[in-house]
């Protein structure tokens, strides 16, 4: 090996601190960058292999009422689809150890939304149901016993399940609940507390409650691209295009039939009614009603979702994107600082060699030999580190905030991957960095003939600093003072790369807590600063109109007030995605301030509702790009559409809403606004929402 | 026409408001296979003219001739070129490699000119055959400068300059090293230009040029050199 690489090489052992402390920030910078931006692929991919291995559906039908045989038909006929399974489900009250609890009962499917067995058996016998972990933990439960299904009788309908009594045979754990959330209902407190499994002939209902949909070859696209969403969508407009026409049939089929057993009773009344006398004409007026209220009956709708409606998974989808836009700028730090070392490190390194830069200018090397030199030093550092950063970082931080949110999620093992190109590009931000900053600390001293390099430095000139004009402050301070900032002034690099090292760790710093705070901050901000309120009331879509006179809430006396409100779910079209948003309409656009902010967040100014436009929050806005004063176009529940103007952008840190006053409504929809939700003020404090609800429950009901 | 001219050249530094001419005008002429020893008080000029005359600075004005090529106004690519091939330097304070070895010490400089001397012969030369593992820091002052001088004679250059060798050694090394360099300019026939502030070794030299005040103020031909052994001081 020639002399001047051995050098170059022995240069490294000997200056080992040097060499290291370089290797260490790239180690830190790719190993950060590396790490936190393939957190968000690892976790995508975790669920995704997940969900392919438990074959969880790409899409789900239900129908408001039910699905038959011949509809699931008709989908699996679909070009796109793969399988099809009908299922069953339904919200249930048991009882253990003295409590009651909701849970959701759902049919075992065998092809689509595996279940992965903990511990037990899976039902071999009709009336045996597995259940998930934290039920047996939380309700001190074991294997063999035994539950009661409270709410089984309803008004007309036969039981949903055969048997009153399951067993428990064994713990699952569903993929269609990944997160704790599992869900609402209309039954007691409107929250399900557990999802449980039974097979699926110990389940007697004549229809589907919903049909869970494969697409053909998908699994190899992962969940959270846009091509599985762009298939998905195609799947979504064929199942769309037989909507209408299953919808249409299902009606007619349930009208022929409810038709059919009237006109039966019809003839039975004509062959009796010789004999009835007055009777006859109560009856007859009853099968009037009767045929009127098939006449009157509401046409069945159905509903398409896809993965994007299961909590768990948006949630988690969330979650894995917002690990993703802290990869955007986080790192970005890191390498600031690398490049901050390597220029500290690679200057005072060069102007301790100016000697020997100067001889091996004298023997005939050139500046683009010398200036090797030290690229290579910083480049094998910057190797070796990312070489090592990436290892670790790809292995570590992924783990970290996977573990992280473990604890919200119930998910496999995360799957750690070596992300080549990340691997490439963190190493390409370092190599940018340090060699980069070595160029930089050396041109100048390459510029200089051998013999000003081979003359001691002298050093740079003391200067006078304003600070000395101002005699009475100058003359009072010590000498050591004097001389610091004499020299702060003298040294100006050192002073900026002091400032910028110093600027960087504590933007680190300031954004790790800001980060915190600001995922820890959004539901207070959320709960106490936007939503005011602090009990809201969903009623039943059949007691909307009388349902809010009968509701007793003036005089329930926790409560301060109480405002109907109507909240349904719209959709805002735009031109290539459209989103789902919750419409939120008060009685009384004067009070919403007591129950609902309206603001701008930067101004704090107020907004008020009127007849001329909606408000909508601010995320929705920035998706969309929608600006105030701009039209948009909107569907309603009942897909009515229309155009409206926004008036407003107002803060919000959760979800998206859209305020609208009951006058606009009625204009562009012309149909009167629904009561369906009321929303109250507690008198104190006290947070007794449970005893306001145990109030409102037996009132209601005595009513 | 001469080996070396250096004809009225001039050198100013700028430090601020202050010009210091350190060099002004100074002349002198060197034959080849010359050995020239320049004495002259501190600060007369002699490193200026030295580095000006190897390429190492730039003067402001006058011109230099080494063998026919004005070496004045070289590009930078012929300038290195020029102190690669040409040019053999021994500094006050050696200037080895500390990462290197005395034999790759000489390497660092013999490997990237066109007919080098070959190393360890050199090394055998200047009497450091067995030290030529050696790291600079375990050789001692002389053998240092004596891997320096081996060091710029394997280039096989046309001239070999010497700022002040012996200034950092004591009588009998700073002799040795002397011997040594009149062997070389007497053996190779080298064209070896000493720069010392020591007048009392003047007498070794073919030609002594003296400085002042950033002047070649005289020029002495010694038309018998002494051995520097039978000098004493
Ligand atoms: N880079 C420089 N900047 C300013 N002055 C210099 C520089 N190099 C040399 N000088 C000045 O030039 C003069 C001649 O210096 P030099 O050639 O080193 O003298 P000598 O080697 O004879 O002692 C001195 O006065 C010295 O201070
Ligand atoms: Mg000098």
């Amino acid at each position: 090996m020639r002399a001047f690489n051995k050098d170059t090489l022995r240069e490294i052992k000997n200056t080992k601190k040097r060499f290291i402390s370089i290797l260490l920030i790239v180690l830190l910078g790719v190993g950060f960058f590396a790490g936190i931006k393939a957190a968000s692929p690892d976790m995508q991919k975790t669920l995704d292999k997940y969900f392919d291995e438990n074959n969880v559906m790409d899409l789900q039908v239900t129908s408001t009422m039910g699905l038959t045989s011949e509809d699931i038909e008709e989908i699996k006929n679909l070009e796109q689809v793969e399988s099809v399974v009908g299922s069953y489900s339904k919200d249930f009250i048991i009882t253990v150890q003295e409590k009651d609890l909701v849970v959701k009962i759902h049919s075992i499917t065998e092809e689509i939304n595996k279940l992965s067995l903990i511990t037990g058996n899976f039902p071999t016998s009709e009336n045996e149901c597995v259940v998930e972990e934290a039920f047996l933990e939380e309700t001190k439960t074991k294997i063999g016993d035994k539950i009661k299904i409270q709410n089984q009788e309803e008004e007309n309908s036969e039981k949903f399940l055969k048997y009153d009594e399951y067993t428990i045979v064994g713990t699952i754990h569903s993929p269609l609940y990944i997160s704790e959330d599992r869900g609402q209902t209309a039954l007691m407190s409107g929250k399900i507390n557990y999802y449980m499994y039974v097979p699926e002939n110990s389940i007697q209902s004549e229809v589907y409650t919903e049909s869970y949909i494969a697409l053909k070859n998908i699994d190899n696209i992962n969940t959270f691209n846009d091509e599985y969403e762009e298939r998905v969508d195609e799947a979504k407009e064929d199942i769309e295009e037989i909507k209408t026409k299953m919808e249409e049939k299902r009606y007619n089929d349930l009208k022929d039939e409810a038709l059919k057993q009237i006109e039966e009773q019809e003839q039975k009344l004509n062959q009796m009614k010789p004999y009835l006398g007055e009777k006859a004409v109560e009856e007859e007026n009853k099968i009037k009603t009767a045929k009127q209220e098939v006449e009157n009956m509401e046409k069945p709708k159905w509903y398409i979702l896809d993965r994007n409606q299961n909590i768990g998974y948006t949630s988690y989808s969330q979650d894995s994107e917002r690990i993703a836009n802290i990869g955007k700028v986080f790192p970005a730090v890191f390498f600031i600082i690398a490049a901050l070392i390597s220029l500290t490190t690679m200057t005072r390194m060069i102007e301790e060699q100016r000697i020997k830069i100067g001889t091996l200018k004298a023997l005939g090397y050139n500046k683009i030999q010398i200036a090797l030199k030290y690229v290579i030093y910083a480049f094998i550092a910057t190797i070796v580190g990312s070489l090592i950063g990436t290892i670790i970082g790809f292995r570590l931080f992924p783990k970290i905030i996977f573990d992280m949110y473990a604890t919200m999620y119930t998910l496999p093992d995360i799957i750690l991957d070596f992300n080549v190109d990340l691997a490439i590009l963190g190493f390409s931000f370092a190599t940018i960095c340090t060699v980069g900053a070595t160029i930089l600390s050396c041109y100048k001293e390459l510029l200089e003939t051998p013999a000003s390099l081979m003359r001691p430095k002298s050093p740079k000139a003391g200067k006078r600093v304003l600070l000395e004009r101002i005699k009475f402050i100058w003359t009072r301070l010590k000498f050591t003072y004097k001389v610091t900032i004499r020299n702060l002034f003298r040294y100006k690099k050192r002073v900026f790369m002091t400032i910028i090292g110093i600027l960087g760790c504590t933007a680190l710093i300031v954004a790790g807590f800001g980060l915190r705070d600001s995922i820890s901050n959004m539901i207070p901000s959320q709960y106490g600063e936007i939503f005011k309120y602090d009990v809201s009331i969903t009623l039943k879509n059949e007691e909307t109109s009388q349902g809010l006179e009968n509701m007793d809430i003036a005089n329930v006396e926790e409560i301060d007030g109480s405002m109907p409100f109507n909240m349904q779910a719209v959709e805002i079209l735009d031109k290539d995605n459209n989103q789902d948003i919750q419409l939120v309409i008060p009685q009384e656009i004067e009070k919403i301030e007591q129950y609902i902010t309206l603001k701008n967040r930067k101004t704090n100014e107020g907004y008020t509702l009127n007849e001329q436009g909606i408000i909508l929050t601010e995320k929705i806005c920035n998706l969309l790009d929608i600006k105030e004063g701009d039209i948009i176009k909107i569907k309603n529940a009942d897909e009515k559409e229309a155009e409206v103007k926004v008036i407003g952008i107002t803060a919000n840190y959760l979800m998206h809403y859209m305020y609208m006053s009951p006058e606009l409504y009625k204009n562009i929809f012309n149909e009167e606004v629904q009561y369906n939700t009321i929303l109250g003020k507690e008198k104190s404090d006290k947070k007794q929402v449970e005893e306001i609800e145990d109030k409102l429950r037996s009132n209601s009901i005595r009513k | 026409m001469s080996y070396i001219e250096f004809k009225n050249v001039s050198k100013e530094y700028k430090m601020g408001e202050v010009t210091i001419n350190a060099l002004d005008k100074a002349s002198f002429e060197i034959e080849k296979g010359e050995l020239v020893v320049i004495v002259g008080p501190s600060g007369a000029g002699k490193t200026t003219a030295l580095n000006i005359l190897g390429g190492m600075d730039k003067l402001t004005s006058g011109n230099v001739v080494i063998d026919g090529k004005d070496i004045s106004n070289l590009k930078s690519k012929q300038l290195i070129k020029y102190r690669r091939e040409d040019i053999g330097f021994v500094f006050q304070f050696y200037n080895l490699v500390q990462n290197l070895t005395a034999l790759e010490n000489v390497e660092l400089a013999n490997q990237i000119c066109k007919n080098p001397l070959d190393a360890m012969t050199i090394l055998e030369k200047v009497g450091l055959k067995d030290r030529s593992k050696n790291f600079p820091s375990q050789l001692s002052g002389g053998e240092q400068q004596r891997v320096a001088i081996a060091r710029a004679i394997a280039k096989n250059p046309k001239l070999l300059l010497c700022d002040e060798p012996t200034g950092a050694l004591d009588y009998n090394t700073g002799k040795q090293i002397l011997q040594l360099l009149q062997d070389t300019a007497r053996k190779e026939k080298m064209t070896v230009i000493i720069i010392t502030h020591n007048t009392a070794i003047a007498p070794m030299a073919d030609k002594v040029i003296h400085f002042k005040n950033g002047k070649a103020q005289d020029i002495k031909i010694n038309e018998k050199p002494i051995p520097i052994s039978q000098i004493e001081w």
